[in-house]
């Protein structure tokens, strides 16, 4: 579905963000992109849009090369940017101006995502707060029904209670045909969500594999002490003991810490990514 | 059936609404703020005036510095969008083309422009006139034209235009202050031109030239005859007609466009 050959990036001459970065992504899956910051995760989310256009290098979106911006090619694809406008209007009215652009557009389904939200559908839209404004931009992401829906830090600004609203949301508008990219840097806010880890440092993907995969190779658990279990391939020291990556010699899967995973990816003796 | 990835007919009828429902309240204050404008300017230089009558030729001055202040000023609002990364966002990844969206744009601030302005300068007279003449009790409308007027308003549209897509242009390349952008990038290049146009001219006609800046690029230059003799004559050579005319049949028909279609693959080439 969103294929990325060879990219090559930089906002200022001498200093690339992206370097032959390779990416394929297939439909039917929720992808969760991360990164820390500056590592280019919003920029790539762009390049994938059509918002940013390679030096070298291409990417393609269902077949169609998203620098064009081809209306055929938007009317399938939604970004939920970090940062996003929403005009000065009701819920209604804006449902009525933006939905035509968007062929699959399901009013019924947008109301019950308003309803998991609890957003009223009578209101303006500029007297709503930022995170009922994102509820409502989220919700008519999923109801527009693109095949390619991508989420720059869509967890960004919602309340606890709010961000397992977004899992179940998001959980309920998976199905085979439909690429979900999510961008976070609060890995945690992935958890039970995403179904494959793109990890992106150094100008490349630096990782990228299915969690059930990696549930099945790796095993996440505490310890107190470090002795205490054989061939870590990764701690981390917390207040009360150590959080330890080791081989998963049953290959029966088990509990995945997103967040550690991420640090043992990052870490530079690449241990973990030798294991993929 | 595939649809037209350039411009399809009912998704450019959905643009176009969008573009209106979301700009609607600004258009509306606009329209009220500009006749307002033009009544106050109309009853205060009239009655300051203290003329019995009002002539076409009064009017005209206040209609055609109207006409360039507020198109401009409005076509130089176009792009303002760009200059806003969420709303830049929103702009570009909605799904209608570049054309269509290019197209909406040049139809309101043209043709949308001339209308609007032309009703509410229209509605500005009449009530001006009107307020007017209530107040002495006598008509002071006269409607009679003057002999050149004709001329006079085409050349003023060829000028409008022309300032209307110098705007455009910079609109696209300069979203935020894109008035003050523009005016300085054409300042900038009128003076490189004409810097170019006074170093060939030097070289050209080395020890003849009335002056080192002498000369007007593409219509003449300002030559001395015989610079020894104790009377000589300057004399202004003038490029040829046909190319003068050519240059005006450019800079009225061809140019406009021509800035228009450079703004729109701006416009296709635009990163946020």
């Amino acid at each position: 579905m969103i294929t990325i050959q060879d990219l090559h990036f930089h906002y200022k001459k001498g200093r690339p963000l992206f370097e032959g970065l390779n990416l394929e992504l297939e439909a039917g899956h929720v992808y969760g992109l991360m990164g820390k910051n500056g590592a280019g995760k919003s920029s790539l989310l762009k390049q994938i849009a059509g918002l940013l256009f390679p030096k070298s290098g291409v990417c393609t979106v269902m077949g169609y090369e998203s620098r064009l911006r081809q209306p055929a090619f938007l009317s399938k694809l939604f970004l939920v940017p970090e940062e996003f406008y929403l005009p000065q209007v009701t819920i209604n009215r804006y449902v009525n101006t933006y939905a035509p652009f968007y062929p699959n557009f399901d009013t019924k389904a947008f109301q019950q995502y308003l309803d998991e939200f609890q957003i009223p559908r009578d209101q303006r839209l500029t007297d709503m707060s930022y995170g009922q404004k994102k509820k409502v931009i989220i919700s008519f992401g999923l109801a527009a029904n693109t095949k390619c829906l991508i989420m720059d830090e869509p967890t960004n600004g919602l309340d606890i209670p709010s961000k397992s609203q977004f899992r179940k949301v998001i959980a309920a508008a998976v199905n085979e045909e439909k690429c979900i990219v999510i961008s976070t840097h609060q890995v945690r806010d992935l958890d039970n969500l995403i179904d494959s880890i793109v990890v992106i440092d150094n100008h490349k993907i630096i990782f990228k594999q299915d969690v059930e995969t990696v549930a099945e190779r790796l095993s996440f658990r505490s310890v107190k002490r470090l002795e205490e279990a054989d061939l870590v391939l990764f701690a981390e020291s917390t207040g009360l003991g150590h959080s330890i990556i080791t081989e998963n010699a049953g290959g029966v899967p088990g509990r995945l810490d997103m967040e550690l995973l991420f640090n043992a990816v990052l870490e530079p003796s690449g241990r973990i990514n030798q294991l993929f | 059936m595939q649809t037209s990835n350039v411009f399809h007919a009912p998704r450019f009828g959905a643009y176009f609404k969008k573009h209106i429902v979301d700009n609607l309240r600004l258009y509306l204050m606009s329209l009220v703020v500009l006749v307002g404008v033009l009544v106050a300017i109309g009853v205060i230089s009239i009655l300051t005036n203290n003329r019995e009558t009002v002539r076409v030729s009064f009017i005209y001055p206040f209609y055609a510095i109207l006409l360039f202040g507020a198109g401009l000023i409005f076509t130089g609002f176009s792009f303002i969008q760009l200059g806003d990364k969420p709303k830049g966002i929103d702009y570009l990844l909605l799904p209608a083309s570049h054309f269509e969206k290019f197209l909406t744009t040049l139809l309101i601030t043209t043709a949308g422009f001339l209308l609007v302005y032309h009703i509410a300068f229209g509605t500005a007279t009449f009530i001006g006139a009107g307020l007017v003449s209530l107040s002495r009790d006598t008509h002071v409308m006269d409607p009679s034209m003057p002999d050149d007027f004709r001329n006079d308003m085409t050349q003023l549209y060829h000028w409008w235009f022309m300032g209307q897509a110098i705007i455009l242009l910079g609109s696209v390349y300069f979203p935020k202050y894109s008035i003050i952008k523009t005016l300085f990038a054409v300042f900038i290049f009128i003076l490189v031109i004409g810097l170019v146009n006074a170093a060939f001219m030097n070289i050209l006609f080395y020890g003849h030239l009335m002056h080192w800046a002498a000369s007007a690029p593409f219509f003449g230059v300002g030559i001395t005859e015989h610079p020894h003799m104790e009377e000589y004559r300057s004399i202004f050579l003038e490029s040829p007609h046909w190319m003068r005319e050519t240059l005006y049949f450019m800079w009225r028909f061809i140019l406009p466009p021509v800035l228009w279609v450079l703004a729109y693959f701006r416009l296709k080439d635009k990163e946020i």
